[in-house]
């Protein structure tokens, strides 16, 4: 039964979990005739990723499943995973999945004398038989400590015994235990020690008031993996959908052709327009035109016959419609020609995780050749720093991914010039920067465009006055002489 | 399934007790576990109904009463069960658990 193991030279064979992120962090799932920990605090997923675990290899793998559980009854689990969309209770059924019910019975209990796990290690084998498993999930182990409290030692010794017997069957075997910090010793009675070959850890860290869950490899025994921890959030109908940071590796090829930006002058000082694959980010007050210059970018690819996609988070459709209007620009024909689609989000409606899922599902759907994110300072707002920047990296990266041309407009805190804190985090990771500042001169206040990076182009260094009206943004010269744009000038100080 | 040495003893009174005792095969634990659940039996002043189970000949039975140590003595009662897991080593703990009556032994 486990020669498929025991006699193999070299690492063992790793099974996917259905966690298309976490495979890619354990460079290809969780090895066979191994133990694997999930340590969590309680609510931290360790149970959704256990059943994700299971109902992967039953649905997708042919790969028969036991589920031991020593915490919930298996109606409950039934019940709670069903929103997954896992239907433990007909695989159940049709015998691809076998529970373990060894939740506490409400007899009163005693241990008097020398006992072992003799009798769970007999039902585990009995139920891996029927049905033939292949992968097996033990929830959780920390509650097996709270039946035998006092006995400490033997439950050591019997717990080290039923999971070498596990391994021994050629199992992939996922056991979840308890933590309780999210920082600190690894589980509680430290059982990473004695069961487990690789330790995993799921965290539900509440930082700034916004939740953050992230998983975490700590250790792969004979194996190599990703390190550090990627952010994950749970979907109904999906279960635990993560992110790898380490995996978005700079290999996307830049492309050199060049697509209009919507406004012909602004093509010019970019050195002849947007590069295909690029991402822009447009800086500015509010005010300024962001939205306008979102609005032209638009617009200038649904004329030269291009799809676009605009995701706004700041104001409603029907305001961005007419803003778009008034500056002769009918978004509702180009909707009806099925040139652009307009998704408007409020950004407390989900966590930047969904939000980000939401993005590339819609992208996957809609396949537009630009998309337009209006704007990134109203998401910043509902996340932590880290998650915002991993939020950034992930999305900068599936655009690129799919050569789509991204534009993102972020709010600057101040209205004349200074960095805000979507600047410092996308600076490095968008391909070119456009800030649009007010500028003060001769007691009247202007607009001013500039182009202030330009991967891999020439562009043009100066700043540009521009004015607005009916039919939209109009550059023209540049300033005789303007005040630092990031300071602030001198006439203007800002605190 | 098989009734404990010294034949059909399984008298239960209304209201008095039945002793199920579940091992995993023939073990020293096992052994140690029936030795001192005869002794238990024989101290007590009326037939308690005792079982031994083998759980690695029955599983179903393992199953259905949830056993997850071996051994474990469960104590069917109509009003609460009650389970002690081990050797049942320290007998007069057991009985004092199990709350059952106790004949006096002569020394």
């Amino acid at each position: 039964m486990s020669d498929s193991t025991g006699a193999r030279i070299g690492p063992p064979e790793k099974i996917p979990t259905g966690i298309a992120a976490f495979d890619e962090l354990t460079m290809g799932g969780l090895p066979r005739g191994r133990a694997t920990l999930v340590g969590g605090t309680p609510g931290s997923g360790k149970t959704v990723f256990a059943t994700q675990f299971l109902a992967h290899g039953i649905a997708a793998r042919g790969e028969n499943g036991v589920f031991v559980t020593f915490e919930e009854a298996p109606q409950d689990i039934e019940i709670n995973m069903r929103g997954f969309g896992w239907d433990l209770a007909q695989w159940r059924r049709e015998g691809r999945l076998a529970f373990v019910d060894v939740s506490p019975p409400e007899d009163d209990h005693v241990v008097i004398g020398e006992f072992d796990l003799s009798g769970l290690l007999s039902r585990i084998a009995h139920a891996v038989d029927s049905v033939k498993a292949k992968r097996i999930v033990v929830d959780s182990i920390t509650q097996l400590f709270d039946h035998f409290i006092g006995a400490e030692m033997p439950l050591r010794r019997e717990l080290f015994r039923v999971s070498a017997a596990l391994r021994k069957m050629g199992l992939a075997v996922v056991m979840t235990a308890e933590r309780s910090a999210e920082y600190g010793e690894i589980t509680r009675h430290r059982i990473e020690e004695f069961v487990a070959d690789n330790v995993v850890i799921m965290r539900n860290v509440l930082h700034s008031e916004k939740r953050r869950r992230t998983i975490e490899v700590l250790k792969l025994r004979g194996s190599s993996h990703v390190e550090g921890e990627a952010p994950f959030t749970m979907v109904s109908g999906q279960g635990i959908v993560a992110t790898p940071l380490s995996s978005l590796r700079l290999e996307q090829q830049s492309s050199t052709v060049r697509i209009t930006s919507g406004n012909p002058r602004l093509d010019e000082m970019c050195g002849g327009g947007f590069f295909r694959d690029s991402v822009t980010l447009v800086s500015g007050a509010t005010g300024t035109g962001k939205t306008l210059l979102v609005t032209h970018f638009l617009a200038g690819g649904i004329a030269a016959g291009e799809r676009a996609l605009m995701l706004g988070y700041e104001e409603s459709r029907g305001q961005l419609f007419r803003n778009a209007l008034g500056w002769g620009i009918d978004f509702e024909a180009m909707e009806r020609d099925g040139k652009l689609a307009v998704v408007c989000t409020y950004p407390e409606a989900q966590g930047l995780q969904a939000h980000l899922l939401t993005i590339q599902r819609l992208v996957d759907e809609y396949k537009p050749s630009r998309i337009a994110i209006d704007s990134l300072s109203a998401l910043e707002r509902i996340s932590s720093e880290t998650g915002f920047r991993e939020f950034l990296i992930s999305l900068t990266s599936f655009i690129k991914k799919r050569e789509i041309a991204g534009l993102y407009s972020a709010t600057s805190t101040s209205l004349i010039g200074g960095q805000s804190v979507s600047e410092q985090h996308i600076s490095t990771l968008t391909d070119s920067i456009i800030l649009l500042r007010y500028i003060q001169q001769d007691q009247t206040m202007h607009r001013g465009l500039m182009v202030l990076k330009m991967r891999g182009s020439e562009h043009a260094k100066e700043i540009r006055q521009f004015t607005i009206d009916g039919s939209g943004m109009h550059l023209g010269a540049a300033f005789d002489s303007a005040p630092d744009l990031f300071a602030g000038g001198a006439e203007n100080n800002n605190p | 399934m098989e009734a404990l040495a010294g034949g059909v003893r399984s008298y239960r009174r209304v209201g008095q007790f039945s002793l199920r005792l579940y091992i995993a095969g023939d073990t020293p634990a096992s052994q140690r576990a029936r030795e001192n659940l005869q002794r238990l039996c024989e101290r007590h002043p009326f037939p308690i109904e005792a079982i031994v189970i083998d759980i690695l000949r029955k599983p179903a039975l393992a199953n259905k009463a949830r056993i997850l140590a071996t051994p474990t003595l469960i104590c069917e009662h109509p009003t609460r069960a009650k389970r002690v897991i081990g050797d049942l080593g320290d007998i007069e703990k057991v009985v004092e658990f199990l709350g059952l009556q106790q004949r006096d032994v002569e020394p």
